[in-house]
């Protein structure tokens, strides 16, 4: 199967548009931000936070728990905690502004709904799988979702971190891996190629799947067919960078940008909508 | 004093089962014992610091307690951004227990030896540091430590040290120690198992007529710090005598009170460790000789102060 070629076809429903337009508006004030590291993830974080149930009034109780390792698409987990009503919409406005609790990556204790601060790479599978373990100790049966980056994986702390899920048969582990083709330098191709990476996922002892990163209903489907079989998980989510408005689409320009003009922004708006 | 403390850490999981232990790959046989009664809370989990670093917080910040030990250097050097970010950014209860502080594993060369752990784990904020100079003060922090809520970076010595410490409680485990002497001329500011040095420099000084004071930090990040020295520096010659850089320990700490705190004149001095790869090799007690940090030669160190050699 083509992943990459079904995740460019693929059409994005209303939730999926608004959620990219909401991703847009936060970044007029600032005028910075990763955009298309965060329009890869979409549509897996808004998964995700469907099957956690994480919404803002069960925030305190023993729950499944997402971390965003590629701090750098936090837009995406903003957006999303915004729908889910961890704050007001005007904080999703101050993105990035001096005195905002939304910084350029997640901080926990500042933005609510963050479990781990994130943004310097390689550091959420580590954490994920001591929170993992926690929960094995602890006999719940609840899980750890943790998405990476591809580009993330040049990191040595996340091979560290295949062996002792393994090792730890932590069945309650499930590794997302936006496989968007690219990272900051260009593609993962040249820069420090992956392939093959299901077979190297395999090899350490973790049940892989492959996914269309942008098909909610596939992903949906793909992460309910993980069983508690003494496996860590991996779902190898193809994805487009910068998903959903062609000129940015795996343009490597726009991976970030601190000087973004409103009228550039407008302009991105409307070809989201068009 | 690791093996006193690794006893600890296993005493304390026989009373809080949140206590997990987490090694390196620190030896066969070590914590046979936690390994056997607590299997689910032990783990001997290879060479892997930046990994074991995260998991730890991810352990910790799920109510449990981690102590994890390693060497020194692969704690805070290896995995420093893990020791930031992870544990100290989300000030999480995980003790990290660093062997072979300072000296100690000079035979094996500039890899392994800590000589700029305290530099490099006080710049992380919200850290406790210990220093305990024995393996009954080693036992105290650890016990009256337990439900501390911040990160605790906690530098062994070698092991077999003499006891110079008096049994500590709840109160004062963490409060600088005086071993004062009358009409004391200097005051010696040290910690670890240099104390044990410092009081043999003491008594050897007194039997030439010399009284000196020997003060032992068994926490450098000692909370009420500016308060304690304000009481107690009443001397105008200060030494520091420690196993560690110049730059980020105690010499540090004590010129900035200095210099933001006092007016009187005074003169502060230091038997620190040169700035430079060592690489002298031999056993902890040739290369204290060596760096001046045996008695004999902090004893020289005091005379030629006093006597203004």
């Amino acid at each position: 199967m083509n992943y990459i070629k079904l995740a460019r076809k693929i059409h994005l429903d209303e939730s999926s548009i608004i959620r990219r337009d909401l991703i847009l508006n936060s970044i007029k004030k600032s005028g910075r931000g990763h955009l298309t590291p965060a329009f890869s993830i979409v549509e897996i974080i808004q998964v995700v936070y469907e099957i956690i149930g994480n919404d803002a009034k069960s925030h305190n109780i023993l729950k499944d728990k997402f971390i965003l390792s590629k701090g750098h698409g936090c837009l995406a987990l903003y957006v999303e905690l915004f729908l889910n009503g961890y704050f007001e919409k005007n904080h999703l406005d101050d993105f990035c502004t001096f005195g905002s609790m939304l910084g350029g990556h997640p901080e926990c204790g500042e933005t609510p709904g963050i479990e781990f601060s994130t943004g310097s790479l390689g550091h959420g599978l580590p954490y994920a799988v001591g929170a993992a373990m926690a929960n094995k100790i602890n006999l719940s049966n609840k899980k750890i979702f943790v998405l990476l980056g591809d580009g993330e994986l040049n990191e040595g702390s996340n091979w560290e971190s295949f062996l002792h899920a393994s090792k730890h048969k932590l069945d309650n582990l499930i590794i997302i891996i936006d496989y968007n083709k690219f990272q900051a330098g260009g593609l993962i191709s040249e820069v420090l190629p992956l392939e093959p990476i299901i077979s190297k996922l395999a090899s350490f002892g973790i049940e892989v799947q492959q996914v269309n990163g942008h098909n909610k209903l596939e992903m949906r489907k793909k992460l309910n067919r993980f069983k508690p079989n003494g496996y860590p998980k991996a779902l190898l989510a193809h994805t487009i960078k910068g998903k959903g408005i062609d000129i940015i689409e795996n343009n490597p320009s726009w991976h970030h940008k601190s000087k973004i003009e409103t009228y550039e922004i407008d302009e991105l708006v409307g070809k989201l909508h068009s | 004093m690791r093996k006193r403390a690794l006893e600890t850490v296993y005493q304390l999981a026989k009373t809080n089962n949140k206590v997990v232990f987490i090694g390196s790959d620190i030896g066969a046989g070590t914590m046979d014992e936690f390994k056997k009664d607590f299997p689910d809370r032990f783990f001997m989990d290879g060479i892997s610091e930046q990994h074991l670093i995260g998991f730890a917080a991810g352990l910790a910040k799920n109510g449990f307690i981690p102590f994890l030990n390693t060497i020194g250097t692969f704690i805070s050097r290896r995995a420093y951004e893990q020791v930031l970010i992870d544990v100290g950014m989300h000030n999480l209860p995980v003790r990290l227990l660093a062997s072979g502080g300072g000296l100690v594993y000079a035979n094996l060369g500039p890899t392994h030896t800590a000589v700029e752990d305290i530099a490099l784990i006080s710049n992380v904020p919200n850290f406790r540091i210990f220093t305990p100079a024995d393996a009954l003060e080693m036992q105290s922090i650890l016990i009256n430590t337990l439900t501390l809520p911040n990160p605790i970076y906690i530098r062994f010595g070698k092991g077999g040290e003499k006891i110079v410490t008096d049994v500590t409680t709840e109160i004062n485990y963490n409060v600088p120690k005086i071993f004062s002497k009358i009409n004391a001329q200097l005051i010696i500011l040290t910690y670890g198992v240099l104390l044990q040095n410092c009081l043999e420099a003491q008594e050897t000084l007194f039997n030439s007529g010399i009284n000196i004071t020997v003060i032992h930090f068994p926490e450098i990040t000692y909370p009420s710090m500016n308060d304690f020295l304000n009481k107690n520096l009443t001397k105008s010659k200060i030494l520091i005598v420690e196993e560690h850089y110049p730059e980020g320990g105690l010499y540090t700490i004590i010129s900035r009170y200095y210099f933001e705190n006092k007016t009187s004149i005074v003169r502060i001095y230091q038997s620190c460790l040169p700035k430079i790869f060592l690489v002298k090799h031999g056993s902890q007690s040739e290369n204290w000789k060596y760096f001046g940090l045996d008695s004999y030669s902090i004893a020289e160190k005091v005379q030629s102060i006093i006597y203004e050699l």
